[in-house]
């Protein structure tokens, strides 16, 4: 890899890091830079209990921490798998809308705030709300359908699998529509809430399964950049060059439903995430996805790390819907792009 | 090495190949020739195993194609195409190292970047190496591609003969690089691999080339040395149009001049 995209990686890590300690102190009640040290210190076992504030440490250990991390780990893992997709469909607009997940999942989310909710005495299941695991059903389901429509013969026609999305995008589409019509007040407000997104009901536990979800993509498509460098030639080309790209599709279908789907089911519909970062990643340091996939990660995480603080910050005590910060901070971003690759790369 | 015995295959009711053999050892410079249609790029797929013949075998290395994985194929057999277009802005030096892409497992090697470097300066590009891809013209795109199997087919020391094919690789070059990759080729076949080109030109196919293939519908009109098959009869026939057979001023090869015939109706004329 180029020294120069080594650097900028390194650098990526480092904002992170602080990126996560100092938004971590922000909110309705302040913690310093050198408390959170103290109180991750204490966590730790370095520093005493008396060095530290037990009122602050709960607030940080209980509220602060699990959000930020849920932001920097679905940050990540939308922005990984849009890169991952774009690699995929040798498309620069490529994201995992694309292929109907989102819409798909957001039909579910319609169907269980205004069908299955009302009819449910309990909304839990084994300790995930039942929305969760329906919307998470409903990208998972979504990605493996189109999988299944676009394979024939041991092959997955990429082609189709894009105009089944658009198909799936449609239907989708009228099923949240008609559902729209049919919800009263409150569950209309549930679905709007949902359709933005939000990073409220972080906790523990979603952390902890988005975390599993992201390091099992992680594990399976960081070492297949060589693949996805190669597609870019196209895929008989890449084939000519020993690549197994029926393969690559499996695992890129497989980790997209999954990591898409966890982070659906805990934080609602994200946009442009996925889209964008990637984006700026191979502006600033090209497309060779060895640097592209570890950038894109670290970049979509930062992203919505700050995204969120800012959402749940600017008009406090109420919280902005994290899709809307995303969407007014992504949509000019994406339009500049377009220019600026229209002028640079003549398309 | 490689040998395909007829050869036919089918795509829907087209019958593209018919009956197709052909044989090639260490040193063969192939030239596969033809109108158009005549089924010349399908008969390279064939053999470089992106189109599975409906009926016939395929072998390379006296082991049949359908038992290679693209994988181990990849390290000894290297394919050029008419057109190669990017969809992800790369930089040509990072296409280039895709040649060695069969040959490393995750991060390039020493090996690896010497054959890049080789396979930039031989094809004389290396002053494009830090290029955009897509900003280069067609004719340095295709000599990039060139360079980009090239180095795929060389630099890692092994006994094995290579297999080089190429489908029309000609097409955007001036007449000095034509000739430049011509001779390239020429000097990797001489080096004992294999090299097996569809050319629309059959002067420079006579120049550089030990056996040609003339396909006509499917099925084979002619094979042998050009001494052999460059025939006033079988050319005009194979092309439906006049065609003669001159010797070189210079050296002692075949070339071909094309006769005058004013456009009609009919293209009976040359049949009877």
């Amino acid at each position: 890899m180029k020294v120069k995209n080594s650097v900028l990686l390194v650098l990526l890590i480092l904002l992170v890091v602080v990126s996560i300690c100092v938004t971590s102190g922000i909110g309705a009640v302040s913690i310093s830079f050198p408390e959170v040290f103290d109180i991750i210190g204490y966590k730790l076992g370095i520093v005493s209990e008396n060095a530290i504030d037990q009122r602050i440490a709960a607030v940080w250990t209980n509220i602060r921490f699990p959000r930020v991390l849920l932001s920097v780990l679905v940050g990540g893992a939308l922005s990984y798998s849009g890169a991952t997709m774009q690699g995929l469909f040798r498309n620069p607009l490529a994201d995992p809308s694309i292929i109907g997940i989102s819409l798909g999942a957001a039909a579910m989310a319609a169907i269980t705030i205004v069908i299955i909710a009302p009819l449910m005495q309990a909304y839990q299941f084994f300790g995930l709300s039942i929305l969760s695991v329906t919307t998470f059903v409903g990208a998972a389901g979504v990605a493996l359908f189109i999988y299944r429509i676009a394979r024939t013969n041991g092959k997955t026609s990429v082609s189709t699998m894009l105009l089944a999305g658009i198909a799936i995008n449609a239907i989708s589409g009228a099923i949240t529509g008609i559902l729209t019509y049919m919800a009263d007040e409150s569950q209309l407000r549930d679905l709007t809430f949902w359709t933005l997104g939000s990073l409220g009901g972080a906790n523990y536990t979603n952390v902890i399964i988005v975390a599993i979800a992201l390091t099992i993509a992680l594990v399976m498509l960081l070492p297949e950049t060589k693949s996805f460098n190669a597609l870019a030639l196209g895929e008989q080309e890449a084939k000519l060059i020993g690549t197994n790209t029926e393969k690559l599709k499996n695992k890129v279908i497989f980790t997209t439903a999954l990591i898409v789907g966890v982070s659906v089911a805990f934080t609602g519909m994200i946009g442009f995430v996925g889209l964008v970062i990637p984006h700026i990643i191979r502006l600033a340091g090209g497309s060779d996805h060895r640097f592209v996939l570890p950038a894109s990660l670290l970049g979509g995480a930062l992203l919505l790390n700050v995204g969120d603080t800012i959402a749940r910050t600017v008009i406090a005590p109420t919280e902005l819907p994290i899709g809307i910060i995303t969407s007014v901070v992504g949509a000019p971003t994406f339009l500049m792009l377009l220019l600026h690759r229209k002028k640079t790369l003549g398309i | 090495m490689i040998t395909a015995e007829h050869i036919s295959l089918s795509i829907g009711d087209h019958n593209i190949l018919k009956n197709v053999s052909l044989k090639a050892d260490r040193g063969d410079f192939i030239g596969i020739l033809g109108p158009n249609g005549a089924g010349k790029s399908t008969l390279l797929k064939a053999i470089s195993h992106e189109l599975e013949p409906t009926n016939g075998n395929i072998a390379w290395l006296s082991r049949p194609m359908k038992d290679w994985k693209n994988e181990d194929l990849a390290k000894t057999r290297g394919v050029l195409k008419q057109k190669t277009d990017l969809s992800m802005p790369l930089i040509n030096e990072e296409v280039v190292m895709m040649g060695r892409y069969p040959h490393f497992k995750r991060s390039p090697q020493l090996l690896d970047y010497q054959a890049v470097e080789k396979a930039l300066d031989i094809t004389g590009t290396k002053a494009l190496a830090k290029r955009h891809y897509h900003e280069c013209s067609g004719g340095e795109q295709q000599r990039i591609q060139f360079a980009r199997v090239w180095a795929q087919l060389n630099g890692s020391p092994s006994a094995s003969p290579k297999l080089f094919l190429l489908d029309e690789p000609l097409n955007n070059l001036d007449i000095y690089h034509q000739h430049h990759v011509l001779r390239l080729a020429d000097q990797f076949v001489k080096d004992g691999n294999i090299v097996i080109a569809v050319m629309h030109d059959i002067n420079l196919a006579a120049m550089y080339m030990n056996k040609l293939l003339f396909l006509k519908n499917g099925g084979i009109y002619a094979s042998g040395t050009p001494d052999e098959v460059l025939k006033n009869d079988i050319l005009s026939q194979v092309y439906d149009y006049p065609l003669s057979v001159v010797n070189h001023p210079e050296h002692n090869i075949k070339m071909i001049l094309h006769g005058y015939q004013p456009f009609t109706q009919h293209k009976s004329e040359i049949k009877s």
